[in-house]
């Protein structure tokens, strides 16, 4: 029997979960292709300039000791690299719970980001999965677009190459649904007194200042 | 040429120091991580950065010996 993945990634969240009856639904991170698509990268530059840097050290400067130093020194940026680049993917967290979505990128000395969208806040929503690509259907990497409106601005909120994409967006569009509607009480659609069997959309709805 | 081998044995290891102090400062802040953003480091990662660190000294080492080695 096949088990059904977990949307909840390995860890310790609790310090993630700050408002009263919080859940977690999904956590999180990018699909592990993406790594290694960037690690890839580093190696593609890499190994080249090693190659060209022999080259010039050994046929034009005649210098096996200035090989060796400068191939140390490129081995070692290369490792950089690489420990920051798994850093970078480690610490990019996206959070669903019954009350929040949050977005958290952190990678030492260079980036920090907390994009949070309170779900109380929000009035309505779509939910949009997108795969393409062979390799991201193979994969079943993809993102989610989740489109708030909110009474100031419209915001979108974009969950990038995650694992399980279309299991993870029918949970999300079954979820946050639920919760819209034990959130947000106001009544948006009414009935117009002139035209009693249709029902009429408000946007906003103001109190009437005498 | 001579001096070309020299000058640029002296930035590499310039480039190394340089490395090592950025390494060991990545590192302290990967520490801090929990501490600033309640973001636990990875532990496989920090005794890689602590590793890499010790080679990265004696890459330096390495270096300054060739360097001494080619002044001869």
């Amino acid at each position: 029997m096949k088990l059904a993945p977990t949307f909840v990634e390995r860890g310790d969240w609790q310090d993630f979960l700050t408002l009263s009856g919080e859940k977690p639904l999904v956590v999180t991170r990018q699909h592990w292709f993406v790594l290694l698509q960037s690690l890839l990268i580093i190696s593609f530059i890499t190994l080249p300039s090693l190659l060209v840097y022999g080259v010039v050290s050994l046929f034009l400067l005649e210098s096996v000791t200035l090989f060796v130093s400068g191939t140390i020194l490129i081995v070692f940026i290369f490792l950089t690299l690489f420990v920051r680049s798994i850093v970078g993917w480690y610490f990019h967290i996206y959070f669903i719970t019954t009350r929040k979505i949050l977005e958290v990128l952190y990678n030492p000395l260079s980036s920090y980001t907390y994009n949070d969208v309170l779900l109380d806040q929000v009035k309505c929503t779509e939910v949009d999965v997108s795969m393409h690509g062979v390799l991201n259907e193979l994969l079943d990497m993809g993102s989610i677009a989740i489109v708030f409106d909110r009474p100031t601005h419209q915001e979108e909120f974009k969950l990038h190459n995650i694992r399980y994409v279309r299991e993870v967006g029918t949970l999300v569009g079954n979820k946050l649904v639920e919760q819209f509607k034990s959130n947000n009480k106001a009544e948006s659609w009414y009935k117009s007194k002139k035209e009693p069997r249709a029902l009429r959309f408000a946007e906003e709805i103001f109190k009437r200042v005498k | 040429m001579k001096a070309i081998v020299l000058l640029l044995h002296a930035v590499f290891l310039f480039g190394l120091v340089s490395l090592i102090f950025y390494t060991w400062l990545y590192l302290v802040e990967l520490h801090r991580s929990y501490e600033h953003y309640q973001l636990k480091p990875p532990t496989r990662i920090i005794s890689f950065l602590q590793t890499t660190i010790q080679l990265e000294v004696l890459g330096a080492l390495i270096i300054l010996g060739l360097l001494i080695w080619d002044m001869r």
